[in-house]
């Protein structure tokens, strides 16, 4: 029987996903079992994305840098109440989710952008020209400028739909997985990821075709 | 940077190619090197420092042991002094009615027979004395002289009651003033 190539691709894509989860599996009952050492494994393999995740929300890179950190503490200071019933990934960046969330909350009227201020604000479609631009330097400033104005819009959307845009299009994460993070369901996911779109397009209007 | 190859052929992307100029924010390999620093130091830090269960157990439990047992001192201490209060500063609200019990021979003003006979609305602060079978009642006397046509005017007055339901009106607690009259009165039985 032949199959399509996406179903067939999104297949593997389960597969692999099965396998990264019994791997966990195995050094999480290693660190259960009190072999401390192990856990540094798990960070090695996730403190990219789970920083990623974390800055994308925060859009501060010290910030995502102790809230990375410190979601990794609490995860091995709970490690023996993390069932298996969820994947691990799951399981730490719902940890790192709601710590975000509680920070968020708790700075609530603090505005932060770590990348630092340009002196002269460019024009959308000065960045999108500086962006195909031959020297590295110009290309390099113009793509810094753009990743700063989607911070700046990112920012202005509610924390759950930007983190469902954050989990999905940046972090390519399905909508089962980012259910499962989010504790919803897919429905929501998906009804968030819409009107998460439709503001950022406003949003990013001068940006997009 | 495979992405933004794309620009080249139209300055304008979709909302997707956009979002996806994102996952170029890396950090470098320098910020990993103090990221895992601050973290190892973190993870001691929280090693040493004990966890909420454990700061009860250490910190908190042996405070109990020497608070726990001082508090129910101090709670006991409490519960016999408002019960002596209840039975000895209560009737020492009535320092006439106190030298009259204490003196030997003393009789009690009562009511007339007939006068004033009066129906006890409540006793609510009905209080054994400790030394005779008599009770010290506080009570809401309807006023008969001042009685309007739709309404009563109660009147707190103090009765030294006994236990065969017969009561002696000792003071009106407002104008302190004792009446000469005596007689009995119906109790509600409340005490």
């Amino acid at each position: 029987m032949e199959i399509s190539r996406p179903v067939s691709k999104a297949l593997t894509t389960d597969q692999a996903h099965a396998q990264d989860a019994d791997a966990d599996a195995v050094v999480v009952q290693r660190v259960q079992a009190g072999e401390v050492a192990a856990f540094d494994q798990l960070i090695l393999k996730y403190r990219e994305r789970l920083y990623s995740i974390i800055y994308n929300l925060t859009s501060n890179r010290e910030d995502a840098a102790d809230l990375t950190q410190d979601t990794f503490i609490k995860a091995f200071q709970s490690i023996n109440r993390f069932k298996g019933k969820s994947s691990f990934f799951t399981w730490i960046y719902r940890i790192g989710v709601n710590a975000t969330y509680t920070h968020l909350r708790r700075n609530r009227l603090r505005r932060f952008f770590s990348l630092e201020n340009m002196d002269q604000e460019l024009a959308s479609a000065d960045i999108l020209e500086a962006l195909t631009a031959k020297t590295d330097l110009t290309r390099e400033g113009a793509l810094r400028e753009l990743q700063e104005k989607l911070n700046e819009a990112l920012q202005t959307l509610s924390l759950r739909h930007r983190t469902v845009v954050v989990l999905f299009e940046i972090e390519a994460m399905s909508h089962q997985e980012i259910a499962e993070v989010m504790k919803c369901s897919v429905g929501t996911v998906r009804s968030r990821l819409h009107y998460a779109k439709q503001q950022l397009q406003t949003k990013l209007q001068s940006y997009i075709s | 940077m495979p992405e933004t190859d794309d620009y080249s052929r139209s300055q304008k992307m979709t909302l997707e190619q956009l979002l996806q100029v994102k996952r170029l924010e890396k950090p470098s390999s320098e910020f990993w090197l103090s990221f895992e620093l601050e973290l190892k130091e973190k993870q001691l830090k929280a090693l040493v420092k004990p966890g909420r269960r454990q700061r009860f157990r250490t910190v908190l439990l042996p405070r109990l042991a020497v608070l726990a047992p001082l508090t129910a001192v101090a709670g006991i201490a409490a519960l016999v002094l408002s019960t002596s209060w209840m039975g000895i500063g209560g009737n020492a609200r009535l320092p006439g009615m106190e030298e009259e019990l204490a003196s030997p021979g003393a009789t009690l003003p009562v009511l007339a027979a007939g006068t004033d006979l009066v129906e006890m609305e409540k006793a609510p602060t009905a209080r054994p004395r400790l030394a005779d079978p008599q009770f010290v009642v506080d009570a809401l006397v309807p006023e008969r002289s001042s009685q309007e046509s739709f309404r009563t005017v109660s009147v707190p007055q103090t009765f030294l009651a006994s236990t065969d339901g017969t009561a002696h009106y000792v003071m009106n607690v407002f104008t302190a003033g004792r009446r000469e009259s005596g007689g009995s009165i119906k109790t509600s039985g409340e005490f």
